[in-house]
């Protein structure tokens, strides 16, 4: 499963969890305080920064593409919604899906400034959620409660915080089981529509999970009184939490990239951390804007857009197509959507269809008549 | 003084429990219990036995203060656990002195891993480091899962858990072990572990111990005391032999004794003198050895004699394969790559009653769910009824097959009883009329017509699974597959579900059973495919398969009682594998004196 510890006996391994924890606490710190375009490269840094410590604490890779799995339609509603609204930056407009001009926006208008603002917004949820698993899968369950209670956090707050962590996975392996359990039934979620699945499909999921956890909870409770759960204020814990030499290097390390995106973010001339990125990508930009004119891509999506505008009536369905110039961005994301598209036919071609069983003549000791349930 | 450093009160006798007229009712609830009353010495093992919904759990609930801390109701008469109420006790402390150990080993866990596991307990009571890690040492030794410290749960096969459960009750130094149905989920191996570790601590421990199970022979084996509960009545309580010897009784009440001891009623009934001979040596026989001995000691004096009956044949089977599986083998796409299945051949014919038996984690469940196309095979194929798997959509193929999973709370959901059966009705498309009759005729089939308008989820889980069970078969398919049915069933609930399954087959259905209960696969299967590892070991009619003894002992199974007693008997004429108490009967009559 996703997210819980492993063994391997690295120096994160070792570490004490309060360490991962205050790790945790300043990346919350710092996200909060970068609400700026201009703070792209500082949250980039800091990734780059939770990245070494992933490659030290030989955390699978796996478990970020699943995060990141998770959080891709959150990202793709904020690039939407931000470059459709966002006001200020740069105006240059993308794509235009439709005409809304408001006061001093045009609602109907894809900005570079939005998506980048988008943009933003998603690098501070990715810097956050990035550093949740180097706490979760490098710290045993008992060490974590172990230093939790050190820092005089009440074990019935250690306790709930521990179970929450265990029902994760559970929650994981029951929803699994339940969906093959209602397939079983000729409850086919795969060929349902989205509609459908919205509108019901879920109930048979759902219910029978909450009705489990439900279950699960009672029984929880009945276990831990039984060992006498509670019985002291003064629990013991096993674990040896003390800190040593590595629990203070990673605390120092830590600080030190705190402290440096700190600076970073208020005392250092803007050319690192802004107009140097802007440079890169803006040339970067430019030149794939440049071949793609020149292999002619432009003029084909120009003769592609004049097309379909001599449709009659078209124009006035959407605007998208009534795009007399694009280029920069705009060829390049015009490009990748296509690209996209395209990819997405090919998959669905690929992949077989599944067809349904044909219903087989029933056996022939039986007679049509007795052929059901019960007779 | 706090309850930690509180010193248990000295006993005043060498009583460690006692029960006097109880009477308990559940809030909003039905009695549950009425007028019990027992005493147990300390060293002593009581075996509770009953079917589902007798009281066997509320009883155990009183000993160690779930009720009522956790559960509440109303209760009369008298408790006393090592001297202590558990009504006017603090379950914290009462917690010192007794320890249960649950039905289900999954859900008691309350850590992650089996060594804080082991320290919980001691740990809530704030005892000093050094002695919780002792403790915990010694119990991971007693029920040997020493080694195991730093697994995860998910990491250990059912026996293990179970004694994980076990070992963790045993660090808080209990005086009085209560335990729920603690094999009921587990092969035969995992079950005797457990057993013999619940014997080794009465003995040398000195430890009193409250057992709850329908494994009457395992029971019978180990108790020294053993109560009957019917409806919350006790209905016999005695010494193992006083109370396996009332047979009648016994079946009444819903419980099946060990095959041994109906062997010997029946045969005291027809045989003149077989009863005298018996109580003559001590009581009924509850043991293999026991009714061996008897058995050949009368052959021999000529009180009984041994006329050989061939049992009838199996029936015969017309070459029709339904389910092809062919060079299988799946890999679980994990971290650890775990190989379920390896190049797996199998072909099950219409008609024909199979039984898959293997110890927990051998790919039984792995191998039936490739039928359904639930799990792809990472090399192989699997046909069913002609068509590649691979190929069609799940639920065209339930159609077809039903499965009958082992847990019925993964997929009842519906307001009512009638609505979950309908609910797979509809995904098939059928017309209302058609559902509302075979729903019908499926509640009547599982005998839940009272309950048809309630709530699944209030219903018991011996019930819960018999509403999945008419789930599956109002279904109506050609192949019906149950996932161990004797799962938290009792002997006549288990014998429901096979019972209608056999019905089943005589409509030309096939029967695909999965098990580790031996004499329910000797009665109702024709044949008997044996797995472990992931392979299949044997393949074969079910009375070659209890002959193929190195087989059966790699995949950790034992033969029905009454086989392996017709196997010691070969030299008197028995010529062949008997597999139920009948074929037994029918082959022994009073001699000729």
């Amino acid at each position: 499963m996703a997210f819980e510890y492993v063994k391997k006996d690295t120096v994160l391994d070792r570490m004490n969890p309060l360490v991962k924890l205050l790790y945790m606490a300043l990346a919350l710190i710092l996200v909060v305080q970068c609400t700026q375009i201009s703070n792209i490269s500082i949250l980039l840094i800091w990734i780059l920064i939770a990245t070494v410590w992933w490659i030290v604490g030989r955390v699978e890779l796996r478990s970020l593409g699943f995060l990141l799995k998770l959080l891709t339609f959150l990202f793709v509603f904020l690039f939407l919604v931000q470059g459709l609204t966002y006001r200020f930056g740069d105006p240059t407009v993308i794509i235009k899906l439709f005409d809304l001009p408001m006061v001093n926006v045009n609602y109907g208008e894809l900005k570079v400034g939005g998506v980048m603002y988008g943009l933003v917004v998603a690098l501070r949820v990715v810097a956050v959620v990035m550093v949740i698993p180097i706490f979760t899968m490098t710290s045993p369950m008992s060490r974590i409660s172990g230093s939790l209670a050190r820092i005089h956090v009440p074990q019935k707050v250690i306790f709930m915080f521990i179970t929450a962590m265990r029902f994760v996975p559970l929650v994981q392996e029951s929803m699994a089981s339940i969906i093959e359990a209602q397939k079983i039934r000729g409850f086919d979620i795969e060929s349902a529509s989205m509609y459908q699945k919205l509108r019901r499909a879920y109930v048979p999921i759902i219910t029978p999970l909450l009705l489990l956890m439900f279950r699960r909870a009672m029984d929880l409770e009945v276990a831990i009184n039984a060992r006498a759960f509670g019985a002291t204020k003064n629990r013991t814990y096993v674990e040896d939490v003390s800190f040593r030499a590595h629990d203070y290097a990673g605390i120092l390390v830590i600080l030190l990239s705190f402290a440096l995106s700190m600076y970073l973010l208020y005392f250092e001339p803007t050319s690192i951390t802004w107009v140097y990125l802007t440079l890169i990508v803006g040339t970067v930009a430019g030149w794939i804007g440049s071949l793609l004119a020149g292999i002619g891509f432009v003029s084909l999506l120009h003769q592609i857009n004049d097309f379909l505008l001599s449709v009659p009536g078209f124009n006035l369905i959407g605007g998208f197509f009534d795009q007399r110039m694009l280029l920069g961005y705009g060829a390049v994301v015009a490009l990748v959507l296509i690209l996209f598209l395209l990819y997405l036919l090919a998959r669905r071609r690929m992949r077989k269809k599944k067809r349904t069983k044909k219903s087989h003549t029933r056996a022939v000791i039986s007679e049509p008549s007795t052929d059901g349930v019960g007779q | 003084m706090t309850w930690t450093h509180w010193s248990h009160p000295a006993l005043t006798s060498d009583l460690a429990v006692e029960v006097e007229n109880l009477t308990f009712t559940y809030e909003r609830g039905p009695l549950a219990l009425q007028n019990i009353s027992f005493q147990l010495k300390r060293g002593e093992i009581l075996g509770i036995i009953g079917a589902n919904g007798a009281g066997k759990t509320t009883l155990c609930f009183h000993l160690n203060g779930i009720i009522p801390t956790v559960y509440a109701g109303k209760e009369k008469g008298h408790v006393t656990v090592s001297g202590l109420d558990p009504w006017d006790t603090p379950i914290i402390r009462l917690s010192q002195v007794t320890s249960m150990v649950l039905q289900d080993p999954e859900t008691q866990f309350t850590t992650t891993d089996v060594g804080s596991e082991l320290e919980f307990g001691p740990a809530n009571l704030g005892i000093e480091r050094d002695e919780i890690l002792r403790r915990a040492r010694w119990a991971a030794e007693v029920c040997g899962i020493d080694g195991l410290e730093n697994r995860r749960p998910q990491e250990l096969s059912g026996g293990q858990k179970q004694r994980v459960a076990l070992a963790a009750g045993m660090t808080m130094l209990p005086q009085v072990l209560i335990l729920d149905e603690p094999t009921s989920q587990l092969d035969p191996v995992g079950t005797t572990e457990v057993f013999d570790v619940v014997h080794q601590l009465a003995s040398t421990q000195d430890m009193t111990i409250v057992i709850t199970s329908h494994k009457t022979d395992e029971i019978a084996r180990l108790a020294s005391k053993v109560l009957v509960l019917y409806k919350g009545e006790a209905v016999a309580l005695g010494t193992p032999k006083e109370v396996f010897a009332r047979t009648e009784l016994l079946r009444r009440v819903g419980v099946n004794p060990p095959a041994v001891a109906s062997l010997a009623i029946e045969l005291a009934n027809r045989v003149p003198g077989f009863r005298e001979e018996y109580e003559k040596r001590g009581g009924i026989p509850l043991t293999l050895e026991d009714a061996y001995t008897l058995l050949s000691e009368l052959l021999d004096q000529g009180i009984l004699r041994f006329n050989w009956k061939e049992p009838s044949p199996p029936r015969a089977v017309v070459q029709d394969p339904v389910l092809e599986v062919e060079n299988v083998t799946f890999v679980y796409p994990s971290r650890a790559q775990v190989v379920a299945l390896q190049n797996v051949f199998l072909t099950i014919n219409r008609g024909e009653f199979v039984a898959i038996i293997g110890q927990n984690g051998s790919g039984k469940t792995t191998l039936v769910k490739h039928f359904l196309g639930l799990l792809k095979p990472t090399e192989g194929t699997v046909k069913v009824e002609g068509e590649d798997v691979s190929e069609l959509t799940t639920g065209s193929i339930a159609k077809s097959i039903s499965l009958i999973l082992q847990n019925p709370d993964y997929q009842l959901f519906s307001i009512s009883v009638e609505k979950e059966i309908a609910f797979g009705l509809h995904n098939l498309g059928l017309s209302e009329n058609e559902i509302a009759e075979r729903v019908n005729r499926a509640l009547k089939e599982v005998s839940l017509e009272d309950v048809r308008d309630t709530f699944p989820f209030r219903l018991s889980f011996g019930d819960r699974r018999k509403v999945a069970a008419a789930a599956g078969i109002a279904m109506n398919p050609d192949i019906l597959i149950l996932d161990e049915p004797t799962t938290a069933q009792d002997f006549l609930g288990r014998h429901a579900l096979c019972d209608i399954a056999k019905r089943m087959q005589e409509r030309g259905k096939t029967i695909v059973m999965i098990s580790h209960d031996m004499d329910l696969v000797a009665e109702y299967a024709d044949r008997i495919v044996i797995m472990a590892n992931g392979r299949i070991l044997a393949d074969a009619p079910k009375r070659d398969v209890f002959d193929m003894h190195d087989k059966m002992k790699e995949a950790f199974l034992k033969p029905p009682q009454v086989t392996q007693l017709s196997q010691k008997l070969v030299s008197y004429g028995a010529k062949a594998n008997l597999v139920t108490l009948e074929e037994m009967l029918a082959c022994l009559g009073p001699g000729g004196a």
